[in-house]
């Protein structure tokens, strides 16, 4: 097995309210290049926390992640920022296309960020949308896009800067089954065909099928890891 | 820019929220803009001669409202000194009063014999020549004299413009005088006194060339003092003289002065006793009364026609001249400038309050932003651009609508475009820039606060 690209240890969460809830108990996860992880498990067990400490965006009580060699406890805020913007891509349940900017401009908006030309960025905002399948609704806001096809932009944004992960929560939760499926097959494209790596946040039981790796949570620890290309670890 | 963009997006989305931040803005700038342009702007106190002289008639001058002084040159020229016979501008400009008087290098009379008869246009109300004759005064009794003006007023026109007080149609010609109310520094309150002794210098000459004293023979007159007047002073004079401006406001406050009023045909006997022969017949000055300010221009232009050889300045271009000339007088600003201020208070606080609608409905973006990899600063960027946006294009609506009023009633009172250039750019600075300061520090605070709260919390919930 490859070097993992993304690793955590001993990843713990607490939350200081009431008597403190423990979102998340020590939670070891490697995630090696072109792996598809799923994170299954009940409302309340602690996947979307366990997603924002993976990217950054919360700081862990105790553990450690490093993504790419990358330890984020040493890292500041803004560097924490910086990192996110090229090694990190997220897709969310309820799609957060920037309301202000048409479907091209939200794809294009990350690869602005870290200051890619502009011709290079038009090539490949055209490139990502036309693989998403939202070419001729490039300059629509996206109050025109249903929920199926803002999320599908936004998958072209989270790939944008070809991150070493993209971190979804519930991608599929708020879209009919049909728009859901379209959206667990561009996934499977792109870590087929790309080696993307994902690691995916879901009820949704569709995405087994693409897993490589399959992460069941209880009451914020993991219970069970599923390794789809053989074992299973306990 | 892709930031701005956004910003100014969200601010057209969100469309009456981000009117009632420009509008607030607007209006604090309107309020500095017409508080620098009335006490701070254009010309320095011009204002409140507009404002005295509002709906009252309006003087227009000829080469006599300035009077022969030293210097050389063309220009208008600012004399120091006490010289009571020279200071006829007193009376029209009482801010200038007390120290000089302005001069004019050549020197012509005003044959009255002689004027031209088109003085009919429909808008003069009047025309007034100024007679005034230089005059030793004593109460009696004291041996102190001092040096006085003896200034003839016709009864009929006067009144109207002075509101004397004190004078019948029946007075004129009889020894009787009004004093100053307020009395002069140094001088003893004649209005206490029933009678004033009045030594009169002999007239040699009396013609084109002017009037020609001989101080040193005098003739004592002895004027029943019937009564006291008051020149109003302006606003800013009475604050400067350390009164409360609200209370200056409701009574002008009046300014002391060294002449004595006697009624036109008093004075023309007198003169005709040390003298003078035939009355008056070269002035050395002219004051024109016209119906309205606004037709002031009009008036010395047709007056200028027809006296080409004179100089016919109106009132607010030697109120111009002389504040050029005195430089500035002690204007008290506090009580405009804390309007200003709390005006702008006020705005920043509208500001700050749309700042922080606006983080509250963006938090969302704000945290996706923060997902995607922007920094703090980009976020406070992004938020600030929107708030300077709309307070500089609020300034600058605020400061163009009262300037653009302002610009047309001082290019109307004929001030020098490069003037009006100059201050018109000093005063869009400083209100501009204080917009836009009061917006950066208004939206500071939502902004970074915005910028810290993490992209979790942001995320997670719908
Ligand atoms: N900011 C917070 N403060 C306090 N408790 C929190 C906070 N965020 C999450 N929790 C708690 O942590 C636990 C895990 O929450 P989390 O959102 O990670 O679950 P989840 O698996 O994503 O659930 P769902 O499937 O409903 O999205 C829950 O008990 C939740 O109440
Ligand atoms: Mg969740």
């Amino acid at each position: 097995m490859s070097e993992p690209i993304l690793k955590c240890n001993e990843l713990h969460k607490r939350f200081l309210v009431g008597d403190g809830v423990d979102a998340v108990k020590d939670v070891r996860l490697t995630v090696a290049p072109g792996e598809f992880v799923l994170i299954m498990g009940p409302s309340g067990c602690g996947k979307t926390t366990l997603l924002n400490l993976l990217g950054g965006l919360d700081r862990p009580t105790r553990g450690e992640v490093i993504l790419k060699h990358r330890k984020f406890s040493r890292l500041s805020e803004n560097e924490l920022a910086r990192m996110r913007r090229t090694l990190v891509g997220f897709v969310f349940q309820f799609f957060n296309l920037l309301p202000d900017l048409t479907a091209a401009e939200n794809v294009a908006l990350p690869m602005r960020m870290i200051g890619l030309g502009h011709e290079e960025v038009a090539r490949r905002t055209l490139e990502l949308l036309d693989e998403v399948g939202m070419v001729d609704r490039a300059s629509h806001s996206p109050y025109e896009l249903s929920g199926g096809e803002q999320q599908r932009v936004a998958v072209a944004r989270a790939l944008a800067n070809r991150p070493a992960v993209v971190l979804a929560d519930e991608p599929t939760g708020n879209l009919d089954s049909q728009s859901g499926n379209r959206v667990m097959e561009l996934f499977s494209r792109f870590n087929a065909r790309h080696g993307q790596t994902f690691v995916v946040a879901s009820h949704d039981r569709g995405f087994r099928e693409y897993a490589t790796k399959v992460v069941h949570m209880l009451d914020g620890a993991v219970v069970r890891m599923e390794d789809r290309t053989g074992a299973v670890t306990p | 820019m892709l930031f701005l963009r956004m910003a100014l997006r969200n601010a057209r989305r969100n469309l009456s929220r981000s009117l009632l931040a420009l509008v607030s803005m607007a209006v604090a700038a309107a309020i500095l803009t017409g508080t620098l342009s009335m006490a701070d702007g254009y010309p320095r106190g011009a204002f409140w001669e507009h404002r005295r002289l509002a709906g009252a008639d309006v003087v227009v001058y000829a080469e006599r409202a300035a009077l022969p002084g030293p210097g050389s040159g063309e220009k208008l020229q600012w004399e120091l000194g006490m010289d009571a016979h020279s200071s006829d501008l007193l009376q029209h400009f009482p801010l200038l009063g007390r120290r000089g008087y302005l001069a004019l290098p050549q020197v012509r009379t005003f044959d009255l014999a002689q004027l031209p008869d088109g003085f009919a246009h429909q808008q003069i109300a009047a025309v007034e020549p100024f007679l005034a004759m230089p005059v030793f005064v004593r109460v009696p009794g004291s041996a102190d004299v001092l040096p006085a003006v003896l200034r003839g007023r016709d009864l009929d026109v006067d009144r109207a413009v002075w509101q004397l007080a004190g004078f019948t149609p029946s007075d004129d010609g009889a020894l009787v005088c009004l004093v100053n109310r307020n009395v002069p520094p140094g001088w003893p309150d004649f209005s206490e006194h029933p009678a004033l002794v009045v030594e009169v210098p002999r007239v040699v000459v009396h013609g084109p060339a002017g009037t020609i004293y001989d101080y040193t023979q005098r003739r004592q007159f002895i004027l029943e003092v019937r009564g006291v007047y008051a020149f109003p002073a302006s606003v800013t004079d009475a604050v400067a003289q350390g009164r409360d401006a609200a209370e200056a406001a409701e009574d002008p406050g009046y300014l002391p002065s060294q002449q004595i009023f006697v009624p036109a045909g008093t004075l023309e006997r007198i003169f005709e006793a040390v003298g003078g022969t035939g009355g008056f017949r070269y002035v050395h000055q002219l004051g024109v009364r016209v119906e309205s300010m606004v037709r002031a221009l009009e008036v010395a232009t047709y007056l200028q026609e027809r006296l080409p050889w004179a100089r016919v300045f109106t009132l607010p271009q030697l109120v111009r001249a002389a504040w050029g000339q005195a430089g500035q007088v002690p204007v008290s600003r506090d009580v405009t400038r804390t309007f200003t201020y709390l005006a702008f208070a006020l705005a920043g606080m509208l500001v700050t309050t749309n700042m922080f609608i606006l983080v509250t409905q963006r938090r969302r973006e704000i945290g996706v932003l923060k997902a995607i990899g922007a920094s703090s600063g980009e976020i406070v960027l992004m938020v600030l651009a929107e708030t300077m946006t709309l307070a500089v294009l609020g300034s600058v609506l605020g400061f163009a609508l009262v300037r653009g009023f302002y610009l047309v009633v001082y290019l109307a009172s004929q001030v020098s475009l490069a003037r009006v250039g100059l201050d018109t750019l000093r005063v869009a600075a400083y209100v501009i820039g204080l917009g836009s300061l009061t917006a950066l520090l208004a939206g500071l605070v939502p902004s970074v606060l915005a910028a810290r709260s993490t992209a979790r919390e942001v995320l997670r919930h719908e």
